[in-house]
């Protein structure tokens, strides 16, 4: 093949097709523009997360070759020596990090890391600036007592300048920091949390009672013999073990950033997994519109096959104008998707921070890669949605494609896409879901939702021809529009498909997010009883990380109608390479005032045998991750050593989806020596005003710093609105395929337009309105919507089941009741029938506007 | 029955004017056969548009039975193509997922008017057009001849008082052509419909009462 003689006629022939037929050029534009925008904004706002969380790290810490960290419990300070001594270290500085509230400014928090300025010399990635904005020696951050340096953003946020205070308060500690200096971090660290703090770690220690205690050493290694630091990390792990606590991490500190991303891992790739929905239904309308290319230029590819060229060559013009169209798509896409990444980085920084780990991300950070793999992603979906009509069209011999006639009459039958494919797909489905189930392939669960969706897409021709062999209304407009929907089916067959794709989507996540939040629901009824619940402010924005001040507890203990006093301690580890929460709890006032829904126990009383031994209660996705029953062992890394702690009963829980270990409070502080709380539930007497008991304690804590109080409907409506934030982002993501969809319901009829001119021609010219015409474009597009719609709620129910029972069993390991939203499912079907109406206007309005002589005349 | 004054109607084709036709003023009579004939280009075709009230003229006038076809709005035409007029087409134009007896059915079906007379007037139609035993086919089980037969019946469901042909033999044999000219001709006279016969066959333009010829948008003869 001449390529370039091909090359040539691509430019000479298609790129001008690409504008002859604009409002098509655009549309399918637009499809895959916002196809390609769904993943760059997952793409970009997942990248922004572990960037952002790097970026902090980094921040404080440089890029050390070896780090020690205490998981969920600090470290004590004389590691330090130990490590010193070492002659594999050349440099190290140790690190110690908290959370604390700022109650001079209500809502804010302060991230704040205790340094030693003159061991991190080397280590540090900031600088820090004074009241001249000339950047500062480290050393003088102790030359002052209390000194503290805080973000830029933050200082303007705040109004706060050099030379301020700042009152921060912590785990019941108070203290007056003074603002000396700023924080510029240097220019690759672009997304560190501007809530970071830093301050002398001595002055951390003293202020908030931590004598003695750090989070984290980071070392700088001189290389082994052979100059590799590999080596060197292996053999310093070696001869550190011993000296280590067992709640001590060592190695790499690349070890961090994986566990975050593997903490976030599951959030992120189901994101990832609905972002590409958009795409696939973005590639059923490609192939749909270079179907009707080929079908609308047919005569014109017979006489360029006539005039010498060969069948490869058709494919390359046709794929090649796909691509051409695909470029610009994917283009408009990247722009789209940044934009909506910006929107979606608040919802996405305040999940992450609820249920993982601090992150505030305030600007997306883009990755040139990743915009440059989603631009190619769109670019293969468009190829590979073309390349098929195109090599049909390759085909076809010159001789038949010349020959006049209607070239809808002679499109492939979408007979072929029949059962046979679409029974294969539901086969692929049963055994997807096995292997996410039962073959610990959990990402295989994707791979079972998607082909039961491409079963669904199989099945779309036949629906439509069941439909269209049903009784049609009695009026003209409707007669002729089920004539037209049969005949029209090899390109209304892949519209519904894609339609169908889509509503099965949204009403599978409708379903599985009603369903999920239903189950919360209920299940925060049954297990929330106490009437109070109070957690450090920041906890509503930073998570649980700040301890609740211990005064708290005898406060409450004290006031005049409490009947009990719950604690709950939480902190978040690794357990068998896992992430989980470890927890403790006074079982004695749970059992009796808020008693867990058991699934499973050991024989006796869980509870007892909790408070007695090493006894442990575990939540139902703690149990189903790691595969443990009631009985089964497990070793919990604490400050006095690997603790071996056996599983008395399993429960449900849907606090944590990395799952719960629950001890009891003595148990825990026995084990752990942490004698924090993380939060308080209050039980009254009956007949005792919540509120008013409520009001009397926050009237007590106030000179103590910022509480929340909750009660029991708050708690419920707060827990809700974390849930619903959480799902916020997976319904712009639902939104943005039913979009596409819509996008692909004007494509299919305005490709149908196009083709049918003539035909509408026939029509006017034997006496149908333009009001007919406008009735039966919309009455075929009742037709594909109904096909699309049905086929989408029956699929739906399909992808729910998989979404609920395959893939959330898989990666999280819930239980989750089905509960039907009927209303929910009417909404979205009307809306989906509306929107199928209204997709239909501008093709159908354009179709009755034509002039019937100048239709008669596209011949 | 059917008059014009002079038509004109002129076209942009890019940067360039066209006329197609240039001064048509003429008159055909209730009843009449007419063959409108000239080579390609000539403004045949738009001229049958013009008289089909499928499009409307830059100037001049056009009156079927006295309605003013230059000045209506799309509905008034709409009404008078669906009542007055019938079309045959060179490319037979059959809808394929219609049955023949659909498609002959389908300009009373547009008006709403599809009731067992019609379609005891579609069966006596099709017998006539020798398609009686077709009537229940689709049109891609038909031939050429077969199909412009089925598109003739359609022509004149609904009884129009003018037959419309754009070349209706252009795309068939000659046994094919001898045979629907002959049907058209039979059955407008049966019907007494004026039938208009745009063609550039002479043997076929013979068959006609009266032959117009065009040559450059213009009444040559």
């Amino acid at each position: 093949m001449n390529w370039l003689r091909t090359f040539r006629v691509f430019l000479a022939h298609g790129g001008r097709d690409f504008f002859r037929h604009k409002t098509l050029s655009l549309l399918n534009l637009t499809a895959l523009a916002v196809g390609v925008a769904a993943i760059v904004a997952i793409q970009t706002v997942n990248e922004t997360a572990l960037r952002s969380f790097r970026a902090s790290l980094d921040l404080v810490a440089g890029r050390p070759d070896f780090t020690v960290e205490g998981q969920g419990f600090r470290l004590p300070e004389k590691l330090i020596p130990i490590l010193r001594q070492d002659p594999a270290i050349r440099e190290l500085t140790p690190t110690l990090t908290l959370v604390a509230s700022l109650p001079s400014h209500p809502g804010e928090f302060i991230h704040l890391i205790g340094v030693d300025p003159f061991s991190n010399t080397e280590l540090v990635t900031y600088r820090l600036q004074d009241t001249l904005l000339s950047p500062a020696d480290a050393t003088a951050f102790v030359s002052e007592p209390n000194t503290i340096a805080i973000t830029r953003p933050l200082a303007d946020r705040l109004h706060l300048k050099i030379g301020d205070s700042l009152r921060a308060v912590s785990g019941g500690h108070q203290a007056n920091l003074q603002i000396r200096f700023l924080l510029e971090p240097s220019p690759d660290l672009i997304g560190a949390d501007d809530h970071l703090a830093i301050a002398d770690i001595a002055t951390v220690q003293s202020s908030f009672g931590l004598l003695g205690q750090i989070d984290r050493i980071d070392a700088l290694l001189l290389p082994d013999a052979d100059g590799k630091i590999a080596s060197a990390q292996a053999d310093l792990l070696t001869r550190l073990t011993p000296h280590l606590p067992a709640n001590a991490r060592a190695g790499s500190p690349e070890r961090r950033g994986q566990e975050v991303g593997k903490m976030l891992g599951a959030f992120q790739l189901n994101l990832t997994a609905l972002s590409l929905i958009a795409l696939v239904v973005g590639m059923f309308l490609v192939t749909n519109t270079v179907a009707a290319n080929v079908a609308r230029r047919r005569s014109e590819l017979g006489l360029l096959r006539s005039l010498g060229l060969d069948r490869r060559s058709v494919i390359f013009l046709l794929v090649g104008e796909s691509l051409l169209l695909s470029l610009l798509g994917s283009s408009l896409g990247i722009f789209l998707g940044l934009q909506v990444a910006r929107t979606l980085l608040h919802s996405v920084s305040s999940t992450i921070t609820s249920h993982y780990v601090l992150l505030s991300m305030t600007d997306i950070a883009v990755n040139p890669w990743s915009l440059l793999l989603a631009g190619l992603a769109g670019l293969l979906a468009a190829g590979l949605a073309a390349w098929w009509p195109a090599r049909e069209a390759s085909l076809v011999p010159p001789v038949d494609a010349l020959q006049p006639g209607n070239s809808a009459d002679r499109a492939s039958s979408p007979r072929s896409l029949a059962f046979r494919p679409a029974l294969l797909c539901f086969l692929l489905t049963l055994i997807f879901s096995a292997t996410a189930l039962y073959g610990r392939i959990p990402r295989t669960g994707f791979l079972a939702a998607l082909s039961i969706l491409l079963a669904a897409a199989f099945l779309a021709p036949s629906l439509g021809r069941f439909f269209a062999r049903l009784p049609s209304l009695p009026f003209p407009s409707a007669i002729l529009a089920r004539s037209a929907f049969t005949r029209g089916l090899h390109r209304h067959g892949l519209a519904a498909a894609a339609l169908s794709v889509a509503v099965a989507m949204a009403i599978g996540v409708t379903i599985m997010v009603h369903s999920f939040r239903a189950t919360v629901d209920q299940w925060i009824g049954e297990s929330i009883k106490a009437d109070l619940f109070i957690a450090p402010s920041t906890n509503l924005i930073a998570g649980a990380l700040e301890p609740l001040d211990p005064i708290a507890e005898s406060l409450a203990l004290a006031t005049p109608g409490v009947l009990a006093v719950g604690t709950y301690r939480e902190v978040r580890l690794f357990l068998d390479g896992l992430p989980a929460k470890l927890a403790a709890c006074k079982l004695d006032v749970l059992r009796v005032h808020n008693p867990l829904t058991l699934l499973s126990a050991l024989p006796g009383d869980p509870y007892e045998l909790c408070q007695k031994g090493d006894y442990a209660l575990i939540s139902e996705n703690f149990a189903r991750r790691r595969r443990l029953q009631p009985g089964s062992s497990l070793s919990l890394p604490t400050p006095t050593g690997l603790r071996s702690i056996q599983v008395a009963a399993i429960f449900r829980d849907y606090t944590s989806e990395s799952g719960l270990l629950l001890l009891d409070r003595t148990t825990y502080q026995r084990l752990t020596q942490d004698q924090g709380l993380t939060s308080l539930a209050i039980h009254l007497q009956p007949g005792i005003s919540a509120q008013a008991v409520g009001d009397s304690l926050r009237e007590q804590l106030r000179p103590r710093g910022e509480f929340l109080i909750y009660s029991q409907a708050g708690l419920r409506e707060e827990a809700l609105r974390i849930f619903d934030r959480s799902f916020a982002v997976t319904t712009l993501l639902r939104t943005l395929a039913i979009a596409v969809a819509a996008l692909g319901v004007t494509l299919s009829l305005t490709a149908l337009g196009v083709e049918r001119t003539r035909e509408i021609g026939i029509l006017r010219a034997t006496g149908a309105s333009r009001a007919q015409i406008l009735r039966t474009i919309m009455f075929e597009s009742a037709y594909l919507g109904a096909t699309g719609i049905t086929l989408g709620i029956v699929t739906g129910f399909a992808v729910a089941l998989i979404l609920m029972q395959v893939i959330n069993r898989a990666f999280f390991g819930w239980t989750i009741d089905w509960h039907t939203p009927y209303p929910s499912l009417i909404y979205v079907t009307l809306g989906m029938i509306l929107a199928c109406l209204l997709a239909s206007l501008p093709p159908a309005w354009r179709a009755s506007r034509l002039s019937p002589a100048e239709a008669l005349r596209s011949e | 029955m059917l008059e014009t004054r002079d038509l004109h109607k002129s076209y942009q084709a890019g940067e360039a004017r066209v006329d197609a036709l240039r001064g048509i003023t003429l008159k055909i009579l209730p009843g009449e056969i007419v063959a409108i004939t000239g080579p390609s280009g000539c403004g045949k075709s738009t001229l049958l548009h013009l008289l089909g009230a499928l499009d409307t003229p830059t100037s001049g006038q056009v009156y079927l039975e006295g309605h003013p076809l230059h000045s209506l709005n799309d509905d008034k035409l709409t009404a008078l193509r669906r009542l007055k007029i019938g079309f045959v087409f060179q490319f037979f134009h059959l809808l394929p997922t219609l049955t023949v007896e659909e498609n002959v059915l389908l300009p009373l079906l547009l008006s709403g008017r599809v009731n067992p007379l019609a379609r005891a007037r579609a069966r006596d139609l099709l017998t006539s057009v020798q398609l009686a035993d077709r009537s229940h086919h689709r049109p891609h089980q038909l031939s050429g001849g077969q199909l412009q037969r089925a598109a003739i019946a359609r022509a004149l469901i609904h009884q129009p008082s003018i037959l419309l042909a754009d070349e209706p033999t252009g795309n068939l044999d000659s046994a094919s052509s001898n045979a629907v000219i002959e049907l058209i001709t039979r059955l407008a006279r049966k019907e007494k419909t004026t039938v208009l016969l745009v063609t550039h066959s002479q043997s076929v333009a013979a068959t006609a009462d009266r032959q117009i010829q065009l040559v450059d948008g213009r009444i040559q003869s």
